[in-house]
């Protein structure tokens, strides 16, 4: 008895500690903000981003605009690279937030509905928009009703990446070019080579969507096809012509020629068994991979770049370039929107930008930086990362469609692993992505997305391209 | 008087118990009435909520074979972690309560786990396990117990991993409980038991159980709430994968609310989250029911 009643004093001790630390804490917070204010002449401008692979460069150029600037701003730069996307609705909600971040993919579909993003109409000049070249400006992807959100500034879209040292040891001098030669491939060298722990291909399964969404998707869009299983023609979701990819990859991924544990790797764990020349090839995006074999993992191995295989031998489709179109917004909410688009231009600087893409962080895809910067060296080393003809900007997919169940790409692995049945998995996705499309239909949430002279191999075409 | 001086004491037990409640309601009692609310609506945090009626409800019972397969992974994981854990600690705690030299040491050793990070000691579970080069496959490959290394995080075998790994990081927390419930039996039961001359056996069956029943009785409770609750070590060894295998269903309301993707924007379900998570809620409530009440015999030492 005397035992608990000194655990419950020292509990409550324990919280008032708490209590009192956290209270204290504020009033610290508070008047240190208050002093900034009063004393320093400097608008802080917060800057929020994902992107943790161009820190050193982006801390460095941020450093030099703090010192240097002539209007008094200072950037407060922050990385949030995980947990991004909650951040910031949760700083947005609160109007805690940013006043300039970054897309990272979903922030424009997540904060426009909401009003967080500021148009930006009336401080594009038109000299600063003719930077940016012909056809950067598209409604529904970085434009609304007229209203620029956002701007280009890099892309990225994916590529195989295979160890040439492996390649060469069991006699394949190029690498595949269609789904049946990469699985031919794959299987070739873990018969041979599995005593020495090497196998031919490999995918970071334990996140489906993020493995899949970088491969799968891809293959299909440059063979013709889909993109995420919308079909922009029929204005419909269709998934029948996922079942070759999935096939080639079940083969893989059934017949032990795919790397042991790949359906519990992550992103990082792969790479490093790349870089320890454990793997033949896998698939990922051209932008982030060089950048980690020369800083993250550093490594001995010969790895090359090829274009991802397709289905056929030619290539029919193109592959969407994502990231296009929107780089950096402005939160619509900024006390210092003047200040707030000070720092977009540095960010948009053929400066900075030139500097991205020398020191390949980035392919960067504005005309006016192109003019000035250098071919980085990862293009001069692997001329396969550059963009093509066969990468463009596809319209934007359809929003709000939450299928119930599993995923697509929940259900894409579980074929892959062999544990359902292609057609039953693929039908059961046209139903339900289907039935939820038309469900959001009717509440209005979005409207149905229909081309029907949609060409895949110049998507471009159906916003005037 | 004497009211007025208890009184005064209430008041003070009230103001001392003050800044605790203000943080409990402000920081668990709000968000938790906040986000049921939404039940019965279709809202995903962006657009405003639309009221479904029991929708939300209809969907869970007769259309998400993702919820009740979750469920079933949950009562598997708690039955797996509650056979081997409670058990595990309880000997523990019988050993350790005989003195010996380095008892202390050994006491520390086994707690150590419970203090560190779930996610940590995850991660480094998810290095130790894999199947190309972590060390416990290494280790059992060098003395030969087996000849290929084994996919413990693979669809057969993750959901027996996270069960270990949970063991791991557990049991040194229940063997304390259990140590000092064993220290209040109270000695001169023991010593009059060995002067009618009962051996090991009798004296732990007929003494050390019996009188153990209370601790039991809550440690047992907190047990089976925590397994039910585990999410954090299975999001960062598995994500509730391969497949599915390990998804336990806090893990599943946890996405509806917080949906994690890098590539694609996919949206909260907020208003099925918590409908979801009302009926998570009464179903646990009804399991902790029943155990307090087939578990009440536990209570009654003497």
């Amino acid at each position: 008895m005397k035992k608990s009643m000194a655990l419950l004093a020292t509990m409550l001790v324990l919280s008032l500690i708490t209590a009192c630390g956290s209270n204290s804490g504020n009033g610290n917070s508070s008047s240190q903000e208050n002093e900034s204010v009063t004393e320093g002449k400097k608008t802080v401008i917060k800057v929020w981003t994902m992107n943790r692979a161009d820190q050193e460069y982006m801390n460095e150029k941020i450093a030099a605009f703090n010192a240097e600037n002539e209007h008094n701003i200072e950037i407060d730069y922050q990385i949030y690279s995980d947990n991004y996307t909650q951040s910031l609705d949760i700083a947005m909600a609160t109007n805690e937030g940013p006043d300039v971040f970054f897309d990272g993919a979903t922030a424009f579909n997540d904060h426009l509905l909401k009003g967080n993003l500021a148009p930006l109409n009336d401080f594009v000049t038109p000299a600063f928009k003719e930077r940016f070249g012909e056809g950067a400006f598209v409604e529904g992807i970085n434009v609304i009703d007229g209203n620029i959100y956002s701007l280009p500034a890099i892309s990225t879209t994916p590529r195989l990446f295979y160890n040439k040292d492996i390649f060469d040891k069991v006699g394949v001098t190029e690498p595949p070019k269609t789904l049946d030669e990469m699985v031919e491939v794959a299987t070739l060298i873990t018969d041979q080579l599995k005593g020495e722990g090497i196998y031919g291909f490999a995918a970071n399964l334990k996140n489906p969507a993020q493995a899949l969404s970088r491969s799968v998707d891809y293959i299909l869009m440059r063979s013709g096809g889909v993109e995420a299983g919308y079909d922009f023609v029929n204005g419909k979701y269709d998934f029948s012509g996922y079942k070759p990819i999935l096939e080639a990859y079940k083969e893989i991924f059934t017949s032990g020629a795919a790397f042991p544990g790949s359906e519990s790797l992550d992103i990082d764990p792969l790479r490093t068994q790349f870089a320890a020349g454990k793997i033949g090839m896998y698939i990922s995006w051209n932008h982030s991979e060089p950048g980690v074999y020369m800083n993250q993992f550093p490594t001995e191995q010969n790895w090359s770049v090829a274009q991802l295989p397709t289905i056929e031998e030619t290539v029919t489709g193109s592959q969407h370039l994502n990231l296009a179109g929107r780089w950096y917004f402005m939160n619509a909410n900024t006390k210092h929107p003047d200040q707030a688009w000070k720092v977009m231009e540095f960010l948009y600087s053929d400066e900075l930008l030139a500097g991205y893409h020398e020191n390949g962080l980035g392919l960067v895809m504005v005309p006016s930086v192109l003019e000035v910067a250098e071919n980085p060296t990862t293009i001069q080393n692997w001329p396969e990362l550059a963009l093509t003809e066969h990468d463009k900007i596809w319209p934007p997919l359809p929003t709000g469609v939450i299928p119930e169940g599993n995923d697509m790409y929940f259900i894409f692995n579980a074929i892959i692993l062999g544990s359902l049945d292609v057609d039953k998995g693929l039908a059961d996705l046209n139903e339900r992505y289907n039935a939820a499309y038309d469900k959001a239909i009717a509440d209005n949430k979005v409207e149905r997305i229909q081309y029907p002279d949609f060409d895949p191999a110049n998507p471009g075409k159906v916003f005037g391209q | 008087m004497k009211s007025k001086s208890r009184s005064k004491l209430n008041s003070q037990l009230y103001a001392m118990l003050l800044p605790n409640l203000i943080l409990f309601i402000s920081l668990t009692v709000y968000p938790i009435v906040w986000s049921l609310r939404y039940m019965l609506f279709d809202y995903d945090g962006i657009r405003s909520a639309s009221f479904v009626g029991l929708d939300n409800f209809v969907r869970l019972f007769t259309r998400d074979d993702v919820y009740w397969s979750s469920l079933l992974n949950t009562f598997e994981y708690a039955a797996g972690k509650l056979v081997l854990i409670i058990p595990l600690a309880l000997i523990l705690a019988m050993i350790l309560n005989i003195p010996f030299k380095g008892n202390t040491l050994v006491q520390a050793i086994v707690f150590s786990p419970t203090i560190m990070s779930s996610a940590v000691m995850a991660l480094m579970f998810y290095l130790l396990l894999n199947v190309y080069n972590g060390d416990l496959n290494r280790l059992l490959l060098s003395i030969g117990i087996i000849q290929e290394p084994i996919n413990w995080l693979g669809t057969s075998l993750a959901m027996v991993s996270v069960i270990l790994v949970a063991v791991w990081g557990g049991v040194g927390n229940y063997m304390v409980y259990f140590l000092s419930g064993l220290q209040t039996i109270p000695k001169d039961i023991y010593e009059s038991a060995e002067l009618d001359g009962a051996t090991y056996w009798p004296r732990l069956f007929k003494i050390t159980l019996p009188m153990l029943g209370p601790v039991l009785r809550i440690v047992l409770m907190l047990a089976i709430l925590a397994a039910f609750q585990d999410i954090q070590s299975i999001m960062v060894m598995t994500e509730g994968g391969p497949l599915g295998e390990t998804q336990v269903v806090f893990l599943y309301l946890y996405q509806l609310f917080f949906p994690i993707s890098t590539t694609s924007a996919i949206q909260p379900q907020i208003g099925y989250g918590a409908a979801a998570s009302v009926v998570t809620g009464i179903i646990l409530g009804i399991i902790t029911a029943i155990y307090l009440f087939v578990s009440k015999k536990l209570d009654d030492i003497f």
